[in-house]
């Protein structure tokens, strides 16, 4: 248990600590972008879906960035701990922080007086959440680049304000427009998403280093 | 030397994967979102039309009447619109507010809220509203007369007032009632509309501006990674060292690395731009119109090429200054801020990054907001060039230093 | 043009740490072999005559020019650092024809190093292979091409054989040695035996400070007569690496074959022998130690 303890704060005091400052200063400044106060259940969804939606792309998307360099991937991988465990605890980890956060925002609109169904937008907003992150999360993971991470994971979210018609039951921001049957569909996405990253980076021999792969944007080496 | 090394840089653009896939989002978004809308309804305005579209209004009392209108349905709703950071913040009064406001809506109309609320309620009935173009009229003429004797002046107090009780960024602050009172349109006045499209707009470049609509809210954010991923390749592959020591200025390096992305993130747009002009002109070859075969290359130079130039020059200067990918962070919050930030689809620049003109046609209104858009482009122009500048004052700064400046986010990002 | 670099009471530091501390220097043209352990602050002088650091303090010329004037030093200079890459998605001829550009090279004269330098350092025939599928050797044969390709009088090589076999590590120094003809070549390591092969005039940096300068030979001179070839019992082993400096073991069945430098003879059955640079490296640093211990 030290073990694992140990391998999280080092990952949080070399590598996450600035993303966990961001959205600290995205909490904190909250209260500018959006209203809490005297919300419908509708308009509080918006502000889970449009908002705080970001924080699973930021809590997600990093996580790999340690191993980004093909040579500590590798000295990594030559360790008995096996990377899967590293990566589902750095996972752990996000995904505790991300309830927290999800609490936190769905807490101060009850506190600002809006009526909405607590257990029906948690649970919407945190696979619509993971999902997003999930995105991001795998993307990061089979190309070995974080920017692309964040990169697909914003496109997701920028094509779905656009609405979102080709994306079926995978769209997000249904809540807002009073459609809460989705969240299955969400959480599915981001279990098959987050599990085939951690396979990918856990297990995942040269061939996902992509170097063999002629595009420069694939490789870290390149 | 800066030609040669600007061709390198481009090919190696060609083979990076987040260019690959920014050409393909931008191929399908634009793909997703334009379409012929509009080009299939243009015809001439004839007389006896029931409705021939609105206008923007700068009669006063219009204005006065048109946002009273407009504060008498936010007050029913119970629900106001801001935009304080640019992002949407819905504002939901409470009931001492809401009592406020209603004394502020009774004092510059003269009736009680309860017979406005009914008078409303009444206009609102009278009409079936099954089309979108009904409800915009519906909305478009419903106004609440002010009382007699009712000044301008004290409007402005009035709305003051309401600014005071909503907050920052509603649609009652001065710059916002005065440029957003809509009124339907009169035969002639469609007419002139019409006659603006066909002729100075040749309506290949008010198609363009639709373009460039849809375009630039890609644009804001897509070039971001494309410019993040260039100005850190260098650290990751740890080239740094030897490129540093090559007599080659800060200059030369960045400037053609920053035109070769600026290059080659521009030849989609154009290439898109082009694309989507042809039934445009087709249209206008059809209609007996002189189309301006050119508009694809003007029209998205003027508006998209400053917007591609800030958010890659921005993404070039936070990067190199950072060594992290917090630019990522921090221009996707700007870029989403501004789509989510326009209080208005057509006009309203300021110095918002995504410029909005979400309309075929308005040409009128355009011309007489040209100045505006010119001083936000100028605008942008200027900044991407000072990112620039100090993207390389950084860059030298490093080179002295061996490679590390700042300390901003080394660890993590 | 006068091929030499001059050294003056140069100082760097970082913060409060002092990388380098009034070294001063006289780097003729040919090999130059700069010696030290790890944090020496070899790569930190390198990098200062490459204008990568600015220096804290002193005078620093290269071939009769300021460090100040960066530009023109970078034109004469070409640097090899320890980690090489480039771009993984290059080949050979792309990468060194992109760092051609760098150096300022114009189109006609690329056109015709590139395949040149390629050549000299053996990887024309490997112009396709890209930088990712290299080998280690590869990689430095190809950052010594280009740290050549725009015929600087200073190259400046940092760390050039770590890592590579021992086969590679013979071809790298003879390709030095071959390139050292009418230029400086600056080699820093700390593999003594790199230094023994091809230089020789040789610095020895130990904690920021130049403690020895002078030919191969003078070093050696230092442990003349003081390097002793032993056979003892395995089982005292230890005690003898306590009292004495051992630079050499070597364990048979029981006993032990051992290469100590002392001042006077440490055992009776103790036999003279000749030094080498790794004998004379180990005393000045061992003296160094003992310096301060005092």
């Amino acid at each position: 248990m030290e073990k694992y303890v140990k391998l999280a704060a080092s990952f949080v005091k070399r590598q996450y600590y600035p993303h966990l400052l961001l959205l600290l200063l995205f909490v904190a400044f909250s209260g500018g972008f959006v209203s809490f106060r005297g919300l419908e259940s509708q308009q509080a969804a918006k502000v889970m879906e449009m908002y705080v939606a970001f924080t699973g792309i930021l809590l997600f998307t990093p996580l790999f960035m340690p191993e980004q360099d093909k040579e500590i991937w590798d000295l990594e991988r030559s360790k008995g701990t096996p990377m899967w465990k590293v990566y589902f605890l750095r996972f752990f980890m996000a995904l505790v922080i991300c309830l927290f956060v999800i609490i936190l925002f769905l807490s101060f609109m009850i506190r600002g007086g809006s009526e909405f169904d607590f257990v029906t937008l948690f649970r919407g907003a945190c696979c619509e959440i993971l999902f997003l992150g999930s995105i991001g999360f795998f993307a990061s993971a089979v190309t070995n680049q974080v920017v692309i991470g964040y990169m697909l994971a914003v496109i997701y979210f920028a094509l779905n304000m656009g609405g979102g018609k080709y994306l079926g039951n995978f769209a997000l921001f249904q809540m807002m427009q009073g459609k809460y049957g989705t969240w299955m569909y969400w959480l599915l996405g981001a279990i098959v998403l987050f599990t085939l990253g951690v396979i990918i980076r856990g297990y995942g021999s040269a061939f996902f280093s992509c170097s063999r792969i002629g595009l420069s944007g694939f490789s870290r080496r390149s | 030397m800066f030609g040669v090394l600007f061709l390198k840089e481009c090919r190696q653009v060609l083979k990076s994967l987040i260019y690959y896939i920014f050409v393909v989002v931008f191929i399908l978004s634009i793909n997703g979102q334009i379409g012929s809308e509009g080009l299939e309804h243009l015809q001439e305005p004839q007389p006896g039309q029931a409705y021939y579209g609105r206008t923007v209004t700068k009669d006063k009392t219009m204005i006065m009447e048109g946002t009273l209108a407009n504060l008498m349905q936010d007050v029913y709703r119970g629900s106001f619109a801001t935009y304080p950071l640019g992002f949407y913040k819905g504002v939901k009064l409470t009931d001492g507010e809401r009592k406020q406001v209603e004394e502020i809506l009774e004092g510059c109309t003269g009736k009680s809220y309860e017979m406005l609320e009914k008078e409303m309620m009444q206009h609102f009935e009278k009409y079936e509203q099954s089309t979108m173009e009904e409800a915009m009229a519906v909305e478009a003429e419903y106004k609440l007369p002010i009382k007699e004797g009712f000044t301008y002046e004290e409007f402005e107090t009035a709305m003051d007032e309401v600014c005071s009780i909503v907050g920052k960024g509603s649609f009652y602050e001065k710059a916002q009632y005065e440029n957003r009172i809509y009124v339907p349109m009169t035969y002639e006045q469609a007419k002139e509309e019409f006659d603006a499209l066909c002729g100075k707009d040749q309506i290949t470049r008010a198609y363009m501006r639709l373009f460039c609509d849809y375009a630039g809210i890609f644009l804001a954010i897509l070039p971001i990674f494309v410019g993040v991923s260039r100005a850190l390749r260098d650290k990751r592959v740890k080239v740094q060292q030897v490129v540093f020591s090559k007599p080659a200025s800060g200059m030369v390096i960045i400037g053609s690395r920053y035109l070769a992305n600026l290059v080659m993130i521009s030849i989609p747009v154009f290439a898109m731009a082009f694309l989507l002009q042809y039934p445009c002109c087709e249209m206008a070859r059809s209609m007996g119109i002189q189309a301006n075969p050119l508009a694809f290359l003007k029209v998205p130079c003027l508006w998209l090429l400053p917007e591609i130039m800030i958010v890659l020059a921005l993404s070039f200067f936070i990067t190199e200054f950072t060594d992290s990918i917090l630019a990522v962070v921090v221009q996707t919050a700007w870029g989403i801020g501004s789509l989510f930030g326009a209080d208005t689809l057509v006009g309203n620049f300021g110095l918002r990054l995504v410029t909005r003109w979400n309309t075929f046609g308005e040409s009128l209104l355009y011309a007489s907001l040209e100045k505006d858009l010119l001083w936000n482009k100028g605008y942008y122009c200027f900044l991407a060039a000072v990112c620039i500048i100090l993207t390389v004052i950084v860059y030298e700064r490093k080179r002295k230093k061996g490679g590390a400046y700042g300390k901003v986010c080394k660890a993590g990002c | 043009m006068d091929i030499s670099i001059e050294i003056r009471n140069l100082s760097k530091n970082y913060g409060k740490k002092k990388a380098l501390s009034g070294v001063s220097l006289s780097i003729p043209q040919g090999m130059f072999g700069l010696l030290g352990p790890n944090g020496a602050g070899k790569t930190t002088l390198m990098k200062v005559l490459t204008t990568l650091l600015k220096k804290t303090d002193g005078e620093v010329e290269v071939c009769g020019v300021s460090i100040e004037n960066s530009r023109q030093i970078r034109n004469m200079t070409g640097y090899l650092p320890q980690d090489f890459s480039m771009y993984g998605n290059m080949n050979a001829y792309e990468a060194l024809d992109y760092l051609a550009v760098l150096s300022g090279m114009s189109r006609t004269e690329q056109k015709i190093k590139v395949p040149e330098m390629l050549e000299k350092v053996n990887l024309l025939d490997k112009r396709r292979t890209k930088v990712r599928s290299m080998s280690g050797g590869m990689k430095r044969r190809l950052g010594i091409a280009q740290a050549i390709i725009h015929d600087p009088k200073v190259i400046i090589v940092d760390e050039p054989t770590a890592g590579l076999d021992p086969e590679e590590r013979v071809r790298f120094r003879n390709l030095l040695c071959e390139i050292a003809k009418d230029r400086i070549v600056l080699l820093s390591t700390h593999i003594v035996g790199d230094i023994e092969a091809t230089c020789e005039n040789i610095a020895v940096l130990n904690q920021g400070k130049i403690c020895f300068n002078g030919q191969v030979s003078e070093l050696l001179s230092l442990v003349e007569g003081k390097v002793y070839s032993v056979k003892i019992a395995a089982a005292e082993l230890d005690k003898v690496k306590q009292k004495y400096m051992v630079t050499g073991i070597l364990v048979t069945g029981s006993t032990a074959n051992l290469k100590i430098i002392a001042d006077e003879n440490p055992f009776s059955q103790a036999e003279l022998v000749q030094p080498d640079v790794e004998d004379a490296y180990m005393y000045l640093m061992h003296r160094d130690v003992e310096k301060k211990k005092l």
